[in-house]
């Protein structure tokens, strides 16, 4: 059968399974080629499956599926027609055809099988990834990593500077202290964002009073214009309840970073 | 039946008696369907942000990874090719791969800091500890008995606890070159042993 796969991919499959081969965009992009290689790796899925069970499972927080609503809202669904801008060459995605992702992974897969690293190495950035997240959302183009969304300037009681926060597309929230604050033992600092005031204030974690830190927080969404953002004193381990209860030591409202909106659909450039 | 109960293919389930048609619901997704999405998210989000906090360790980054995941499921339902009936077990790469990409992108290691010490230690209790406790028996389980403890424990450690090949060396305490051969063997093994 044409399609049978051989030892050399049921090895590699069943790699890429246990998440031991990379980049994952690589590899997406040699089974959008490869028949064999791809039923592997669905067979892979299948029967290691039920080592899915083994974790015990996390109560969500009450927030997370409002945040990914909020963001899937911000996109069209799968089949929206795409941009009329868009430079991708994604193509419809059903019926479901080899090379569905079109010319650029076409090129790339052809070799590719040879040289499909075999040990973990550095992620490669795709450009047809990024274009096709363009297709599908009719959005600008995401900024490129490193450029920030907005900044937060966090203010203490005296209206000084104290921490810096940066929002970017593709990272963290990176947070710079700009002062050295006192943090008395068995208490934390703990920062908080508030995005609606039905929502209520939502904890980004602990933070340190010095250093450089980072806070994952993009499953909030971009800072909007005003968006507060602040630190109180907490007990050691955080609030327990999830609001914030000590005092707020420092406080500030995200403003948008001027970023360069050339390839905005309208052509605007505020 | 309550929590801990399992469907005919072995899977736990949140809740509920019925099957949920995955490959249905991703379909129905892949046409703008956010109730499939929210059907999707009600019956396996707990179960989804536990096998994310294994591999990321912290409760928070596991959020995170979950609703990456989400917004990912939801953008590419069509490009799951349905007829295989590995609809959850797509669900379930989507959500190891976001994960998988925190750690190795280091994510994980940068924004720990003193005070969150004990989120990222290591988890109470070791995958083998929890495999035993579900003493299940399947053809997975039967096939992973046979193979000799430490090839096991290699799969075991890379699948559910996300770790490399080198840091399943270290903790194997074992040349990396051995564990390389030793999982593309051991997965061949497998392969067999599942027909």
């Amino acid at each position: 059968m044409i399609d049978e796969p051989d030892e050399e991919r049921i090895a590699l499959a069943g790699e890429y399974v246990l998440g031991l081969l990379e980049p994952e965009e690589e590899v997406e992009a040699v089974r959008a080629d490869d028949p064999a290689f791809d039923r592997a790796i669905t067979d892979w899925q299948r029967l290691l499956a039920e080592l899915d069970t083994v974790p015990t499972p996390v109560t969500p927080e009450v927030w997370l599926w409002s945040g990914i609503e909020a963001s899937i809202g911000k996109l069209a669904p799968a089949e929206a027609e795409p941009a009329a801008d868009t430079a991708a060459v994604a193509t419809p995605a059903r019926p479901r055809a080899p090379s569905r992702r079109g010319g650029f992974a076409a090129r790339r897969s052809r070799g590719l099988w040879r040289s499909l690293p075999f040990w973990r190495t550095a992620t490669l950035a795709f450009a047809c990834a990024a274009a096709t997240f363009f297709v599908l959302s009719r959005q600008p183009p995401p900024p490129t990593a490193g450029e920030a969304l907005a900044v937060t300037i966090l203010n203490d009681e005296d209206d000084r500077a104290a921490w810096l926060l940066q929002a970017y597309a593709d990272g963290p929230l990176e947070l710079v202290p700009l002062v050295d604050t006192e943090v008395p033992a068995n208490q934390a600092l703990e920062l908080w964002t508030l995005r609606d005031e039905q929502e209520g204030p939502i904890s980004l974690g602990l933070i340190a009073p010095r250093g450089t830190q980072r806070r994952e927080a993009r499953r909030l969404g971009p800072p909007e214009d005003g968006q507060l953002f602040e630190i109180t004193l907490e007990r050691g381990s955080g609030s327990a309840t999830g609001r914030p209860t000590g005092p707020i030591l420092y406080k500030g409202f995200a403003r948008p970073a001027v970023r360069d909106l050339a390839q905005e659909v309208n052509g605007d450039d505020e | 039946m309550g929590l801990q109960s399992m469907d005919g293919a072995g899977r736990r389930r949140a809740g509920g008696v019925e099957p949920i048609d995955y490959d249905g619901l991703l379909l129905a997704c892949a046409q703008g369907d956010r109730a499939a999405l929210r059907r999707l998210y009600v019956r396996e989000a707990p179960q989804l942000l536990g096998v994310a906090q294994r591999i990321v360790r912290r409760r928070d980054l596991a959020h995170d990874v979950v609703h990456d995941a989400f917004v990912q499921i939801w953008q590419r339902a069509d490009s799951f090719d349905p007829g295989r009936g590995g609809g959850q077990a797509w669900i379930y790469a989507v959500v190891r791969h976001r994960a998988l990409n925190v750690v190795r992108s280091g994510r994980r290691l940068t924004e720990y800091d003193d005070v969150e010490a004990e989120a990222v230690a290591d988890p109470a209790e070791s995958v083998i500890e929890l495999l035993e406790r579900q003493g299940r028996h399947s053809a997975l389980r039967a096939c992973l008995d046979q193979l000799e403890p430490q090839r096991r424990h290699s799969i075991l450690l890379a699948y559910v606890d996300g770790l490399t090949h080198s840091e399943i060396a270290t903790s194997l305490e074992m040349p990396l070159g051995t564990v390389k051969s030793w999982i593309r063997r051991t997965l061949l093994s497998l392969r067999e042993c599942l027909g």
